[in-house]
């Protein structure tokens, strides 16, 4: 079991990236929050909580779309 | 990240260190800035529209403020001068309605922030162009930020460009990814599961 902070743990180091990603390497910085929330995708399978893992499935591909859009504007 | 002094600690919230540097982060790229295009926006519910120039909002009475500064990944920044137009000018000008009750702050690449009028307006905020008397960086929100202390730094909106004046709350772009709708760094109040 893994409890739904911790997932939200993962995706907020995916949110570090992502911020910091424009006084870095943008390309790379995004690479790397792409992966945070892969981590996060696949944890999501031991959150027993059913609304807490919609919850968080929806932040995720809500970063997703985030990225892809970034990736367009940089 | 450095030891507050003594004379410090009661300023710095829970959860957070003291830096001397000022980080960089932000979710979009650096807008372009052309002071001949640039306009800044007030519309919503208010009894005048305001669209104001580069030069006309350089041209109103200006207001220095000194505060501290928190960002909820975990810094804090302590005596802040900035140097801008006070809230109270903005709300004055525009005349909020009286079914007014919040804000959502707006910047490009479609970034905002959510506030409730009682704290956008109020006497510690301001609309920054100068930072510690120089003029606001652009990766620090150069030309124009928002200045809200009360608040973690993200409702502090880099390179604002309009506020849109609401009669309810509606969630800005880090507050419907997460993080909390009021995010007042003495309660610390980061996330939105928190609410």
């Amino acid at each position: 079991m893994i409890a739904p902070t911790d997932v939200w743990k993962i995706i907020e180091r995916a949110d570090e990236r992502i911020k910091y990603a424009q006084n870095r390497d943008p390309a790379e910085a995004y690479r790397q929050a792409r992966e945070a929330l892969a981590q996060a995708r696949a944890a999501l399978a031991g959150v027993a909580d059913e609304r807490a893992r919609a919850g968080l499935l929806a932040q995720i591909e809500r970063r997703e779309t985030d990225l892809d859009a970034l990736e367009r504007a940089t | 990240m450095v030891r507050p002094r003594d004379d410090e600690a009661a300023r710095v919230p829970p959860g957070q260190r003291l830096t001397r540097g000022w980080p960089i982060l932000h979710a979009s790229p650096v807008p372009s800035f052309n002071p001949a295009l640039w306009q800044f926006r007030v519309w919503g519910r208010v009894e005048r529209d305001i669209e104001w120039s580069w030069d006309e909002l350089r041209a109103l009475p200006a207001t220095t403020i000194t505060s501290d500064f928190h960002c909820v990944t975990g810094w804090s920044k302590l005596d802040n001068t900035w140097e801008g137009i006070s809230i109270h000018l903005v709300a004055e000008a525009a005349g909020i309605a009286g079914d007014a009750t919040h804000a959502l702050v707006w910047a490009p690449y479609g970034y905002s922030a959510n506030l409730p009028l009682d704290v956008l307006i109020d006497d510690d905020v301001l609309l920054a162009w100068s930072h510690d008397g120089e003029p606001l960086e652009p990766e620090h929100g150069g030309p124009l930020r928002l200045v809200v202390p009360k608040r973690y730094a993200w409702k502090s909106v880099k390179w604002v460009n309009g506020l849109q004046i609401l009669d309810r709350d509606s969630r800005g772009y880090w507050e419907e990814r997460g993080y909390h709708n009021d995010a007042e760094p003495f309660a610390e109040q980061r996330y939105s599961w928190q609410e």
